[in-house]
């Protein structure tokens, strides 16, 4: 980006297509949009599993270890609801959908744009944000959420069978600590980041997806764009929601 | 629509992309019922042209018009409508690859026709037929050679039984052979269905063989426009070098 008048352009390009893209969501070819939620979520749902399943493990070594030099392993349940659920978890599964949903809508709509198929569309009189963009939106909306829930389960379970299994702290004090400390808010809290996620992702990639031109290069920049911006914007967002909902803003 | 009479027309059209005049004061009646071959070099405005006729560009001066409508003063549900009178051939097919052959071709009728399943394959069928493929719908895009994929693209584009067929470059990347089958089916189906044919090209063998009437963009200026047998025998400088391959002449290698 050259400048400021540059980036608020961009800015009103976005806000544009995210208009037109909202505009055609009444319209949308349902069967198109279920087709997608099908591809993206039987897609993606064993990366999230197993990045949740990592992530869970890794959290709960940490924590671990840094609680126990206080002599408060048995925290280690509230540690896990406080940094994973409310944070980690969600974070972390929204850059996953970010990286595998948002760059594998980008390239397929960047690859329709380069070889004419948008512009076929067009002629064919079929609008190709009825048909093409509100469906992936839709079910990008629809499918981070579950994405994300799918993600936060895998890091419990993997968090609950570490501390259990290997790092030895009682089953009944992990559960008990954990499920205490996680209330409706940070549950409410997690859909709405996930929420916003996959509306960031979803308009990010059908937009740099849209605005490829000619060549294979743009394709891999559409891509590429999508899975920055996503990952920038999706932490920018779990900053604020988290501030809304934890920091006292608003 | 009588013989002759334009369906189509442009009127003193120019377009501009940033500082670069690509059509400059275009003005051409195209008329119904025949093939309009418009042939120039690479980047000459040509795929501009075809543009401006279905509404996917707006021109920045002067008027395209559609039966007598001006198709850049359309808001888009006219747009829309106005398109279903045009049916384009792409110059790869621009076909989806996630469906069949038959699925590309019944698209159009899916989403404008309310029909049953057996008219529908019906339809599919005939128009693959016209463009000698019957028997290819359950194949993938992929499984198609170059010149399939056109014939596909153009069974697609008559399926709607549109007044008007758009062809941007038919025989780009096909061998001779292929390239004269191409010429001879676009022969064959504007005789047989009367329809309004606008071929953009820069192959002059492809364009003796099909055009009724040729024009000639260059530098975004329309060189002559007239009856193909007018326009092949021309002296026009720009004519001559380009239907006679010559490297030597107004158009500049770049």
């Amino acid at each position: 980006m050259n400048s400021a008048s540059d980036l608020l352009a961009a800015l009103g390009r976005y806000t544009r297509f995210c208009l037109s893209a909202t505009r055609a969501v009444p319209f949308l070819n349902v069967r198109e949009m279920l087709h997608q939620a099908y591809v993206m979520g039987v897609g993606s749902l064993v990366v999230l599993l197993a990045v949740g399943a990592f992530s869970g493990a890794m959290l709960t070594v940490q924590g671990f270890a840094s609680l126990r030099a206080f002599g408060t392993s048995e925290l280690l349940g509230m540690f896990i609801a406080l940094g994973g659920v409310r944070e980690v978890f969600p974070l972390i599964g929204a850059g996953c959908v970010g990286a595998k949903v948002g760059s594998a809508v980008a390239s397929e709509v960047a690859t329709l744009k380069i070889g004419q198929q948008i512009d076929a569309l067009e002629v064919m009189a079929v609008d190709p944000m009825r048909f093409l963009v509100a469906p992936r939106l839709v079910a990008c909306i629809v499918v981070t959420p579950l994405l994300v829930g799918a993600c936060l389960l895998a890091g419990l379970v993997s968090s609950y069978l570490i501390a259990t299994l290997q790092l030895g702290v009682d089953q009944g004090v992990f559960v008990s600590r954990l499920l205490e400390n996680i209330s409706l808010r940070d549950l409410v809290s997690a859909l709405v980041k996930a929420l916003g996620f996959g509306m960031l992702t979803g308009t990010l990639a059908c937009w740099h997806g849209y605005a490829a031109d000619a060549g294979a290069a743009s394709v891999g920049q559409a891509s590429n764009r999508t899975v920055v911006q996503a990952m920038v914007t999706g932490g920018v967002l779990n900053l604020f929601v988290s501030n809304v909902f934890y920091g006292g803003l608003l | 629509m009588t013989l002759d009479a334009p369906l189509v027309e442009l009127v003193g059209v120019t377009k501009r992309f940033g500082d670069q005049r690509v059509l400059d004061d275009v003005s051409m009646a195209l008329p119904a019922g025949l093939t309009t071959v418009v042939v120039g070099p690479s980047g000459t405005g040509k795929s501009t042209l075809i543009k401006l006729l279905v509404g996917l560009l707006k021109p920045d001066a002067g008027r395209v018009l559609v039966g007598g409508e001006d198709v850049g003063a359309m808001d888009r549900a006219a747009l829309m409508k106005m398109r279903r009178r045009f049916g384009m051939l792409f110059q790869d097919g621009a076909l989806f690859h996630g469906m069949s052959v038959g699925e590309n071709v019944a698209f159009p009728l899916h989403h404008h026709l309310k029909l049953s399943r057996d008219e529908e394959k019906s339809r599919v069928e005939t128009a693959l037929a016209q463009v000698g493929l019957p028997g290819l719908a359950d194949r993938r895009p992929d499984q198609l050679s170059g010149g399939q994929r056109k014939r596909v693209g153009l069974a697609r584009a008559l399926v709607m039984q549109p007044q008007i067929v758009l062809f941007d470059e038919p025989t780009s990347g096909l061998d001779p052979v292929t390239s004269a089958a191409i010429d001879d089916l676009i022969v064959t189906t504007r005789k047989q269905l009367g329809l309004t044919f606008i071929v953009i090209t820069h192959d002059v063998q492809s364009c003796a063989a099909i055009a009724d009437r040729v024009g000639m963009l260059f530098e975004g200026k329309l060189q002559l426009f007239g009856p193909a047998q007018d326009v092949l025998r021309s002296d026009h400088p720009v004519v001559r070098q380009f239907f006679d391959r010559a490297s030597n002449g107004p158009i500049r290698v770049v």
